[in-house]
This record gives C-alpha cells, sequence and structure tokens, in this order.
C-alpha cells in the first residue's frame, strides 16, 4: 500500500499493528482507579464549578468596579452638589467667611519682647 | 447519551455521567498516553491527571465542539509534562538477534518482542509526529481534529502522519513474514 501526504484514510495495516503494541491491559482496573482518584475532586469546595466562578472573577469585577463609578458619579451630577475639596481658590474663600485684614493679621497674641523692641526703636 | 450530555452531568457533581465518560475514553487516552511515555505505568499515571484535569476544568469544555480531541489534549499535555519531568527510564532493549534467540514456536515472546520494537521504532519519531499517526491511524480521528488536539495547522498533521508512518513502515517491513505467519 502506498501513503501520500494527502491520504485522507487512516493505514489499517500500521493502525492494527499500533493498536497491538500499545494495548494495556486492565481497562476496568483503571476505570475504577480514576473514579475513586475524582472523588475528591467532586468534593472540592473549589472544584469545578468554582473554575467556572473563577474565569468570571476577573472581568466581574472590572464590570462590578466601572459600574459603581458610573452610579456615584450619576448620583452625583443629579443632587448638584459641588464636587467635595475644590481647591479653585482658597483665599477668596476664607475672604468670603472674614474681612482679608483680619484674616491677614496674626492671630496670636504678640511676643513681650517683640513689643518692647519696637517700642525701644530697636 | 452524548459526550457532551454527560459532561454537562459531570460538571454538575453526577458521579455516574464522569464514570461513564471515562470508560467511553479509557483506552484512546492510555494509548496515546503510552505512545508519548513507553511506560504502562506511567501511561496509567499521566491518563488519571488528564481524567482528573479535565473534569476540574469541565467548565471550560465547548459542548458545541467534540468531547475527545478535547480531552485527548488534556492528556497529551499530561503525558508530555510528565515525560518532561520524569528521569527517562531505560527501557527493555531488543537486541537484533532477539528473534533469532527466542524464534520457536512460542508465538507470545515473538508477539511481544513485536510490540517492543514497534514501540521502540515509534519512540524514535518526535513526539508529535507519534501522537499524529496514533490519533489518525489507531485512534481513526480526522486531521482536523488532531490539529485542535496538537495546536498545529492541519497540513503540519498531514505531514507528520506521512512521515511518523514511513518510518513505522520500515519497522513494520522486518516483521512482515512473521505476521502474515501468525494471522
Amino acid at each position: 500500500m502506498t501513503t501520500s501526504p494527502f491520504d485522507h484514510n487512516p493505514d489499517p495495516e500500521v493502525g492494527e499493528a499500533l493498536r497491538e503494541s500499545l494495548a494495556m491491559r486492565g481497562e476496568g482496573a483503571f476505570v475504577r482507579r480514576v473514579r475513586a482518584a475524582a472523588e475528591p475532586v467532586f468534593g472540592e469546595p473549589n472544584g469545578q464549578w468554582w473554575s467556572v466562578l473563577g474565569s468570571w472573577a476577573r472581568p466581574g469585577l472590572v464590570a462590578a468596579a466601572g459600574l459603581a463609578a458610573a452610579a456615584l458619579l450619576w448620583t452625583g451630577l443629579r443632587q448638584g452638589t459641588p464636587l467635595p475639596g475644590s481647591l479653585a481658590n482658597p483665599i477668596v474663600e476664607l475672604a468670603d467667611e472674614m474681612p482679608v485684614p483680619l484674616w491677614l493679621a496674626d492671630q496670636t497674641a504678640p511676643d513681650v519682647d517683640v513689643v518692647l523692641a519696637s517700642a525701644s526703636g530697636f | 447519551m452524548q459526550d457532551a450530555e454527560l459532561a454537562a452531568l459531570a460538571l454538575a457533581g453526577d458521579r455516574e455521567a464522569f464514570g461513564t465518560l471515562v470508560e467511553r475514553y479509557a483506552a484512546q487516552a492510555r494509548r496515546l498516553a503510552r505512545s508519548i511515555l513507553g511506560n504502562e505505568d506511567d501511561a496509567d499515571d499521566a491518563a488519571q491527571d488528564g481524567f482528573l484535569a479535565a473534569l476540574r476544568h469541565l467548565g471550560r469544555y465547548d459542548p458545541a465542539r467534540p468531547f475527545g480531541p478535547w480531552l485527548l489534549r488534556i492528556v497529551a499535555n499530561a503525558a508530555s509534562d510528565r515525560r518532561r519531568r520524569r528521569k527517562v527510564r531505560a527501557t527493555e532493549e531488543v537486541t537484533p538477534d532477539f528473534r533469532s534467540k527466542h524464534a520457536g514456536p512460542d508465538v507470545q515472546t515473538d508477539r511481544e518482542a513485536f510490540g517492543q520494537q514497534l514501540r521502540e521504532a515509534l519512540a524514535e519519531l518526535p513526539e508529535r509526529q507519534r501522537m499524529a499517526v496514533v490519533l489518525f491511524d489507531v485512534e481513526g480521528y480526522s486531521h482536523r481534529e488532531i490539529a485542535e488536539v496538537l495546536d498545529v495547522q492541519e497540513g503540519t498533521v498531514r505531514s507528520d502522519v506521512f512521515h511518523g508512518r514511513r518510518a513505522l513502515r520500515k519497522a513494520l517491513e522486518a516483521w512482515k513474514d512473521w505476521r502474515e505467519e501468525v494471522r
């Protein structure tokens, strides 16, 4: 029989010889052994269903974070509250609350030595 | 019951369904593992590793695709991994004069020698060629399915099957008369 790279059919002679030489006994015992070994896998809390959830975890977390951020932004816009911690101009904001000269003046009592030195002309 | 249905049941925790899948694919998985590892015990360990890995990852199986190539890919990976990790055990050498020493009425001895020689010829092939020939000529998978198992192009599978067969045919040639005799 001739074979070619384009041959679509299995070669029965090679197939039969290989099947014979790779045959293994004790198939029933093997099946029982695998089933017994699979028992703990079925019992694992992180068994096969966990791997499914695990594969969803990362995209799920990203999606949840995106949704939370969008919800916060939407809520803020709807309520019309200014964004906290505006750094537009702290001096102007403070000036609204008290006169600027008062704000610029030192609020603590002057040091006695400094007052005396000023009075003495030093 | 179809493989995909059994896989879905096994994913839901049905032990019987998983057992049926193991029964259905045990022979193929063991042969493929043996073609990679040579040794029977190692092949059984690798095939078992493959079945358990498949069970753990059943959620990733696409039921629209055939189950066999998906499973055998996992088994092949498990066997290749084991082969890389283990210290290669020396296989029983079949000396060229084995037949002359053992020839005689003991057909079983000759059969074992033949099997051994063919496995050695198989072991000399590159791993991918070996798997391609076994999956095509022994298990009857299509080139496309084997391409999925081996993660290569279909053309590569055709080429691997061709070259693998050619080498194995040389090994078979030496036993041609004997094979015709014992048939």
